[in-house]
C-alpha cells in the first residue's frame, strides 16, 4: 500500500489480442475512457443549448474553446485553423489525464512514457507527413536557417537534424516525468502518515496530520502542474506544427 | 535560433525530470521505516520488474487504446461539439455586431431629431419674439392715437371755452359800458338839468375806458 511505484502498476481486466498484439483492456484504458465518455458528455451538452447568452457550463466550453484558439492564433497563426480540433484534442487527453489521476484510487495515464511518447509521436508524424505533402522536398530547408555560411553547414545540419528528432522525445518525458514525480510525491507524504500510525501508535495519529497537510498543498500545487504541463504540451506542439505551414527560407 | 530553442528545451526537459531521483531515494527510506513484511514483499515485486512505466508488456494495449480514445475524441470534437461551439460564438459575435450598428443608427436619428426640435425651438421663439414686438407697436400706436385724439378734443374744448370765455367778457364790456353812459348821462342831467345826446355819452365813455388800458400798459412796465 505505501509502495509510491505501486500505483503505477498495470493491471488487466479484459484480455484482448488482435494480431498477435496483448491489447488488453487494463486499468490505464479504463481510464482513457473515462476521459472520453466525460470530456464528450460535458463538451456535448454544454455545446448544445447554443444560447446567445452561455450559461455556465456553456460558457466553460467556449472558455476552453477560446483558450485553444488563441494558443493557435498565438503560435501558428491564423492559418493554424486547420488544426483545432487535432490540438484541442491533445490538450483535452493530457489535461484530463494529468487530473482525472489526482483522484485517490485512479490511475494517470499520462505518467506512463509510452502513452506520452505516443501522443508526442502524433503531433511529430504529422509535422512529417503534412510538411513534407506541403512544401515536398523543400520541408527538410527547416534544416538549414536563413543566412548560414556554407562552411557551417556541416556543423549546424546535424545540429538540426538531431533537435527536430529529439522534439517528440523532450516533449513525452517532459510530460511523462512531472507526472511520475508528482504522484510519487504525494504517495511518499500519504505514506509518511501511515508510517507514523504505525510506529507510533496514539500520538501516532496526532503527527499524521502534519504529511497531510502538506499533502493538501501538494495536491493544490498538483492542479497547477496538471494544467501547466497540459498547456505546455499544448502549446509546443502548436510551435512544432508551424513548421509544416510556414518555411521562412 | 532553433539550436537555442532545443538547448533549452532539453535543459527545461532536465530540470523537469531532476525531481525524480530525490522522490526515489525517500520512499526507499519510507520503506525502511515502515519495514512490513507486506510492504518489503512490494518492493521486491517492484524492484524485480523495475518501473511498470519501463515494462514493455502492456506497451500495445496503452497504444491502442490510447489512438482509440484519441480518435473517438478527434471524430467527436471535429465533426460535432467544435463546429457546435465555433457557430454559437459566431452568431453571437454578429448579433452583437448588428446590435452595435442598430444603436449606432437610432443614435444618429435620434440626435436628427434633437436637432430638428431644436431649430423648431428657435423658430419659435423668433416668431413669438415678433409677435410680441408687433403687438407692442400696435398697442403704442394705438395708445398714441388715443392720447393725441382726446388732446385734440381737449384743446378744441379749451379754445371753444376760451372764445366764448372772451364773448362773455366782450358783452359783459358792452353792458357796463352801456351801463356806465346811462350813469353818466343821468348824472349830467342831474347835474346840469340837461340832456345830453346819449351817442356823445358813449363815445366818451368807450374813450375813458380805452384809454386806461392803454396808458396804464406803459406804466406798469416802467414801473
Amino acid at each position: 500500500m505505501s509502495n509510491p511505484i505501486h500505483q503505477f502498476e498495470i493491471t488487466p481486466y479484459i484480455p484482448l489480442h488482435i494480431g498477435g498484439l496483448d491489447v488488453s483492456f487494463t486499468n490505464s484504458s479504463l481510464w482513457m475512457m473515462i476521459g472520453v465518455f466525460l470530456s464528450v458528455s460535458v463538451l456535448s451538452l454544454a455545446s448544445k443549448k447554443r444560447a446567445l447568452v452561455p450559461g455556465r457550463l456553456q460558457m466553460f466550453a467556449e472558455t476552453l474553446y477560446e483558450f485553444i484558439a488563441n494558443a493557435i492564433r498565438d503560435n501558428i497563426g491564423s492559418e493554424g485553423r486547420r488544426y483545432f480540433p487535432l490540438v484541442f484534442t491533445l490538450f483535452v487527453v493530457v489535461m484530463l489525464g494529468n487530473s482525472l489521476g489526482l483522484i485517490p484510487y485512479s490511475f494517470t495515464y499520462t505518467s506512463h512514457l509510452i502513452v506520452t511518447l505516443a501522443l508526442a509521436l502524433i503531433i511529430f508524424i504529422t509535422v512529417l507527413v503534412i510538411g513534407i505533402a506541403r512544401h515536398g522536398f523543400h520541408f527538410f530547408s527547416l534544416f538549414l536557417p536563413p543566412g548560414l555560411p556554407v562552411w557551417l553547414i556541416p556543423l549546424i545540419l546535424p545540429i538540426e537534424i538531431l533537435s527536430f528528432i529529439v522534439r517528440p522525445i523532450t516533449l513525452s518525458v517532459r510530460l511523462f516525468a512531472n507526472m511520475i514525480a508528482g504522484h510519487i510525491m504525494l504517495k511518499v507524504f500519504a505514506g509518511f502518515s501511515v508510517g507514523m500510525v504505525a510506529a507510533m501508535g496514539g500520538w501516532g495519529y496526532l503527527a499524521a496530520i502534519f504529511p497531510m497537510f502538506f499533502n493538501t498543498v501538494l495536491i493544490g500545487f498538483e492542479l497547477l502542474i496538471a494544467f501547466l504541463q497540459a498547456y505546455v504540451f499544448t502549446v509546443l506542439s502548436c510551435i512544432y506544427l508551424k513548421d509544416t505551414i510556414h518555411i521562412d527560407h | 535560433m532553433y539550436v537555442m530553442k532545443t538547448i533549452n528545451l532539453g535543459v527545461m526537459g532536465v530540470l523537469l525530470s531532476l525531481p525524480t531521483t530525490p522522490s526515489f531515494a525517500s520512499d526507499s527510506v519510507v520503506l525502511d521505516e515502515i519495514g512490513h513484511d507486506s510492504v518489503a514483499h512490494e518492493v521486491e515485486h517492484a524492484t524485480s520488474s523495475g518501473l511498470p512505466q519501463f515494462d514493455p508488456t502492456w506497451f500495445a494495449s496503452q497504444v491502442f487504446w490510447l489512438l482509440v480514445s484519441f480518435l473517438l475524441l478527434y471524430v467527436i470534437f471535429a465533426k460535432k461539439t467544435l463546429p457546435n461551439l465555433s457557430s454559437t460564438i459566431d452568431r453571437r459575435r454578429k448579433q452583437i455586431e448588428s446590435d452595435v450598428e442598430t444603436t449606432q443608427k437610432l443614435t444618429k436619428e435620434a440626435e436628427a431629431i434633437y436637432e430638428a426640435y431644436e431649430e423648431n425651438l428657435k423658430d419659435a421663439q423668433l416668431k413669438a419674439r415678433a409677435v410680441v414686438i408687433n403687438m407692442e407697436n400696435d398697442l403704442k400706436a394705438q395708445a398714441d392715437a388715443d392720447h393725441k385724439k382726446f388732446r385734440d378734443k381737449a384743446e378744441e374744448t379749451i379754445l371753444k371755452t376760451e372764445i366764448s370765455i372772451e364773448a362773455a367778457k366782450v358783452t359783459a364790456l358792452k353792458d357796463i359800458q352801456a351801463i356806465a353812459s346811462e350813469i353818466a348821462s343821468e348824472t349830467v342831467k342831474k347835474l346840469i338839468g340837461h340832456k345830453i345826446d346819449s351817442k356823445n355819452v358813449e363815445s366818451i365813455v368807450s374813450s375813458l375806458v380805452k384809454t386806461p388800458e392803454t396808458k396804464k400798459k406803459p406804466s406798469k412796465k416802467a414801473a
